[in-house]
């Protein structure tokens, strides 16, 4: 089963991509913030996060960052949740880590797109 | 009012003192050039000053022409008193910076007159002075009004930019995911029309963003010159993607050697909404034909096509924001900013563009230019550039 962490501190993004992603027969964890992807992480998360990037607290690039400090980055591939077109100067060199970016809104075939083309580069 | 009395003769310099000092005006004196600017330098100077035409240190001329020199303001007053008759004198006189002459020996009455003269001048400068100050107030006011709606405008957009398409995104994944779902025809149906309606919002927030971008964004200009002909190819091709364009011809007639500096994402951008406009305007067996000639260092394109065509009143006003045509109105799915955005680019890059139509029903072209380069990015016309 494809394993999912969905990072977003909007709820009803985050509980709709829960519903979309079942759905489709994906396993799905939700984090509302970076820290607590962060914990996700740590307990041994692998698979494919989407991560949102305006995020109060732990923006999406700062919680890149922190778990490539930890190097929590190795089993899981990581898309950009992103509302902007351009990026910011915040992901300077954290560009490298991220696989895909799926541009906000986007609607469900797109999500399972980009979800099942990030989990077919993992090894199942 | 506060008046000089610069003579270094002290019968004069008396019997004038004594005048002024009846008619009520605050007096001081100075018995030579050096004393007299000395006053004009001090926090309270005189506004008006009855200056001898020969005195020690500065002679009058010379003090008239330092204290109209100076850029402090109010500009004081100054009458020359001297006893020459000549006119080339008073030429003088009044060249080095005297406002008014008088020659002695001179009748009170006179010189009464002649100082409420000087008053009423003074009086006048200082209403413009005041009135100056008080709009230089209010561009200030403005100028700090405009900055703070700028920087309004920038974090609005900014909110804008996320905080309308994060709701977005569960009504649109939602609605398609239950579109997908859905196998009773008539709901489906349902569903396309919210589907419709969400894709229109997220649309139509794009579009107000990509205006705001163009017009807050400086022209960048790309390092070499970019073939007109390949960023068109690249057009149409998105544009086939993109739209349903049924039995529609696309043909692109742009000489394969025009090259262009602007900014090619731009530039592909305003090519893109002027092509997207002639398709919505269109009929599905409509031709759109683009052309472009090279003249006196300037590109002209023309996007021609067959469609709906527009009335003579309506050939400006298109290029305004939000602007529909009639038969268009009922289009939701046309947010009317695609023209709004291809002007602005195109006029940050020194051209002009405008809509040519025989009226309706007789299709329209659109005609735009630019400053042309040669492929190594070289321009023809620098000049034309506003960067």
């Amino acid at each position: 089963m494809k394993k999912v962490l969905v990072v977003d501190d909007e709820e009803p993004v985050l509980k709709a991509v829960a519903l979309a992603l079942r759905h489709h027969g994906c396993d799905v964890v939700l984090a509302p913030n970076g820290n607590r992807c962060l914990e996700e992480m740590r307990k041994g998360f692998a698979g494919v996060v989407l991560m949102d990037i305006m995020m109060p607290g732990l923006s999406g690039w700062q919680t890149i960052r922190a778990l490539a400090r930890e190097n929590l980055l190795q089993n899981v591939l990581v898309c950009m949740l992103t509302a902007r077109a351009t990026p910011g100067p915040e992901s300077e060199g954290m560009e490298e880590f991220v696989f895909d970016y799926l541009p906000k809104p986007f609607d469900f075939p797109t999500l399972i797109h980009c979800v099942d083309n990030a989990a077919g580069f993992l090894p199942s | 009012m506060k008046i000089l009395v610069a003579d270094d003769d002290a019968a004069t310099s008396l019997m004038l003192r004594e005048m002024l000092r009846k008619w009520n005006h605050d007096v001081c004196a100075a018995t030579d050039g050096h004393e007299a600017w000395a006053l004009f330098c001090t926090p309270e100077p005189p506004q008006l000053a009855i200056i001898d035409w020969q005195m020690p240190g500065i002679e009058g001329p010379e003090l008239c022409r330092r204290l109209k020199r100076g850029t402090r303001l109010p500009v004081p007053y100054l009458i020359l008193l001297t006893a020459r008759k000549d006119h080339e004198d008073i030429a003088r006189g009044l060249d080095a910076g005297a406002d008014d002459f008088m020659i002695k020996p001179f009748h009170a009455a006179e010189l009464r007159a002649r100082i409420n003269a000087g008053s009423r001048i003074l009086a006048l400068q200082q209403s413009i002075l005041a009135a100056n100050e008080q709009l230089e107030e209010r561009v200030l006011q403005r100028t700090r009004e405009a900055e703070r709606l700028m920087k309004f405008r920038e974090s609005l957009l900014q909110h804008l930019s996320h905080d309308l398409k994060t709701p977005l995104t569960p009504l649109l994944s939602m609605l398609s995911l239950l579109r997908e779902t859905e196998p009773d025809a008539e709901r489906r149906q349902m569903l396309d029309l919210a589907l419709g309606g969400a894709r229109t919002i997220h649309e139509l927030a794009g579009g107000v963003l990509d205006l705001c971008h163009v017009e807050a964004a400086l022209p960048a200009l790309s390092p070499t010159g970019e073939k007109l002909r390949t960023m068109l190819t690249a057009v149409l091709a998105q544009c086939a993607a993109e739209h349903e364009l049924a039995g529609r011809s696309l043909r692109n007639e742009i000489p394969d050697d025009l090259c262009v500096r602007p900014d090619p994402i731009q530039m592909r951008r305003a090519l893109g909404c002027l092509v997207e406009n002639a398709i919505h305007a269109t009929s599905e067996t409509g031709q759109i034909t683009i052309r472009a000639t090279a003249d006196a260092g300037w590109a002209t394109v023309t996007v021609a096509d067959d469609g709906v065509g527009l009335e003579e009143h309506q050939l400006q006003d298109i290029f305004e924001p939000f602007y529909k045509t009639d038969e268009s109105r009922h289009d939701l799915s046309a947010p009317g900013l695609g023209l709004a955005i291809a002007r602005v680019i195109i006029e940050r890059y020194g051209g002009w563009v405008r809509a040519e139509s025989a009226g309706r029903g007789r299709g329209t072209t659109f005609r735009f230019t630019l400053p042309l380069s040669n492929i190594k990015g070289e321009t023809i016309d620098e000049k034309s550039f506003g960067c």
